[in-house]
């Protein structure tokens, strides 16, 4: 990091106190950073007050990638560089592993940060998460409480009978369970 | 809200965005339920309609929250094909959705799951067009045709508008479509009048698709972003003008058309004088037919130096079709894959002219980049072979050529395999075919079953 050209460092402050040094290039990857810098508040630590220490570390995470990547993308010949399918095969291995409690919060902070790319790694995999599910199954994988009555619930599937119809394909799937 | 809400349920409804550090334990927190609604409406766009909908059984909190999903899409994925009384449900239930949405739709689309139109599309078309839609697919199974409301032709944000078996009349107050960048209509009734209204007041359009509209006789294409367009159907007359973006051109003329005379100027030379541009051009049917009645000139006026690939469906029997595609070939000098579709046309008046094959009639053809020939649909014609052996001479640079017979061929067994022998016969121009001892084996195989003769570099 201590090269002859010096990098100029930002320092991030996360909702529960702990402070990142990073590369000024690797804080404006995301844009709201990036827009903050821009209009020069160089020496203050910034706040991230939505951003917790743990998934702070996981965006910087990502947007230190994203530095290298496309800084050696200017040089012929980068062995860095990516085809579509090693990105993809990238982004599945960022989020592997990552529980449905971190998964929301990083959503929240790459949203809040204006980070599109990791925005978009975090949409595919809740989909890929909820898709299929039944009701129950999404409660209990991300803790939602069912606070419904039962007439409640049962005037829900009236409404939208059409929604709610079994067919082959869900019985299918969750007897395979 | 009825009945004891379980403690942690509270505690999550404490929890708002940006106070995560509480000192509860993580796990038993619901986090996905306090996501911003912009991240929420993106993953609806990912899900299923049926599934969209089903969150709204998770809790209170997520009842009406798929009522912000942006994209409305209703088509066989979300329903099953069994139900009799669809129609009336999905209605019901479109009307339940729009009545209470709430922010813009970008994208509404019935593809093909309404038997047919009622007085409740008039209704929602009236919703969409105050909600900034940008992608419209409305297209019904059967019926009659569904006469579009004039509310359809104040969609001002409307870029993608697919619709069939619907009936077009544009309100005198039509300003146009000033963002649509494709348009597809299929089976639509349409006015040649009303058609190019629309055209011409959507400066942007630049994918057109039109297969068996009625009414449409005068087709009238001026769109100077046009990049591709596809046509199935009649006409009796066609114009373009102002298309210098056009690239990819298919043209299907299901029924000879009329055309107008043009005196002394061919019909060829005629109707494609402005696509100059193009990279892909398709002739399906009839169209080049039309095109080679009366005078067939040796070659255009204007060169087609971009077009790469041309596939033409011609009828081996007559001459003027043949020569029609010569005067193609001789215009389009750096084409590189060629496809010939052999079409029996309805027994028309053939013209068949003696010495077509001759030198003269093939003289100044020169095919020095084309790579691919395939020609299909064979019976085991003179004239097929005819083609064939015109392509092996004059494709210096040839890697691959594909003849595949129709599936009814008439020939039996011995009949066609003489026709094979007498093709592999054929001298080449590739130099990569040629001085191969055993000329069978460049073709890579002639069996009976598949009826597909490969010749490979």
């Amino acid at each position: 990091m201590s090269e002859s050209t010096e990098k100029k460092m930002v320092r991030l402050r996360s909702s529960d106190g702990e402070v990142f040094e990073v590369e000024e290039s690797v804080a404006k990857v995301a844009k709201t950073l990036q827009d903050m810098l821009e209009e020069d508040c160089a020496d203050a630590v910034i706040p991230i007050t939505c951003v917790r220490a743990p998934i702070l570390t996981k965006v910087i995470d990502y947007c230190k990638d994203q530095v290298m990547i496309s800084s050696s993308s200017s040089t012929t010949n980068n062995p860095n560089e990516r085809t579509e399918q090693e990105r993809k095969a990238w982004g599945q291995k960022f989020m592997e592993g990552v529980d449905s409690s971190t998964l929301c919060e990083l959503l929240v902070a790459s949203n809040f940060l204006n980070i599109e790319g990791l925005l978009n790694l975090g949409v595919d995999k809740m989909v890929s998460m909820i898709q299929g599910k039944y009701p129950q199954e999404i409660r209990d994988m991300f803790n939602v409480v069912n606070d419904f009555t039962p007439e409640e619930e049962e005037e829900i599937r009236n409404q939208n009978a059409w929604a709610f119809e079994r067919d082959p394909y869900y019985k299918k799937r969750s007897s395979s369970k | 809200m009825k009945g004891a809400c379980p403690v942690d349920k509270l505690l999550a409804k404490a929890l708002v965005i940006g106070n995560f550090e509480g000192k509860m334990n993580e796990m038993e927190v619901d986090k996905i339920s306090n996501l911003p609604v912009d991240i929420v409406r993106r993953i609806f766009k990912y899900l299923p309609m049926r599934e969209v909908v089903q969150t709204s059984l998770l809790s209170t909190n997520w009842r009406y929250k798929w009522l912000a999903a942006e994209e409305l899409i209703f088509d066989r994925r979300c329903f099953r094909s069994s139900q009799r009384d669809s129609d009336v449900k999905l209605a019901s239930f479109v009307n339940q959705v729009l009545l209470l949405h709430e922010g813009p739709i970008s994208k509404f689309k019935i593809d093909n799951y309404l038997e047919k139109a009622s007085s409740d599309v008039d209704r929602w078309l009236l919703v969409l067009s105050r909600k900034q839609l940008i992608h419209l697919v409305l297209t019904f199974r059967s019926g009659d045709y569904y006469k579009l409301p004039s509310s359809l032709f104040s969609l001002k944000h409307i870029k993608y508008l697919k619709l069939s078996l619907c009936l077009f009349s544009t309100p005198l107050s039509f300003g146009g479509f000033s963002c649509l960048t494709a348009l597809d209509l299929q089976q639509v009734h349409i006015t040649n009048e009303t058609f190019q209204s629309i055209i011409c007041k959507s400066p942007l359009l630049q994918r057109l698709q039109l297969i068996s509209c009625y009414g449409l006789r005068h087709l009238s294409v001026t769109a100077p972003k046009l990049e591709w367009l596809f046509f199935h159907g009649d006409f009796d007359d066609l114009h373009f003008d102002v298309v210098s973006h056009l690239v990819e051109v298919t043209i299907s003329l299901c029924n000879l058309a009329d055309g107008g005379a043009r005196g002394a100027v061919s019909r060829l030379e005629w109707y494609l004088r402005h696509l100059t541009n193009l990279k892909k051009l398709v002739f399906y049917n009839y169209f080049l037919k039309f095109l080679s009645t009366g005078i067939v000139p040796d070659k255009l006026s204007v060169s087609y130096c971009n077009l790469k690939y041309l596939r033409l469906h011609v009828n081996m029997e007559d001459s003027n079709q043949i020569l029609a595609a010569f005067c193609l070939f001789r215009s389009s000098p750096n084409l590189e894959h060629i496809r010939i579709e052999a079409k029996p046309n309805k027994p028309l008046l053939l013209l068949d002219r003696e010495g077509l094959w001759d030198a003269s009639s093939t003289s100044n053809i020169g095919l020095t980049h084309v790579k691919v020939v395939e020609i299909t649909g064979c019976v085991g014609l003179e004239r097929e072979l005819d083609f064939v052996r015109f392509f092996l001479i004059i494709t210096p640079v040839l890697e691959r050529m594909t003849i595949e017979m129709h599936k009814k061929a008439a020939t039996n067994d011995s009949e066609q395999l003489k026709w094979v022998k007498n093709m592999l016969r054929f001298r080449r121009a590739s130099s990569r075919a040629e001085g191969n001892d055993s000329r069978a084996t460049d073709w890579s195989s002639y069996s009976r079953s598949g009826c597909i003769y490969n010749f490979v570099k």
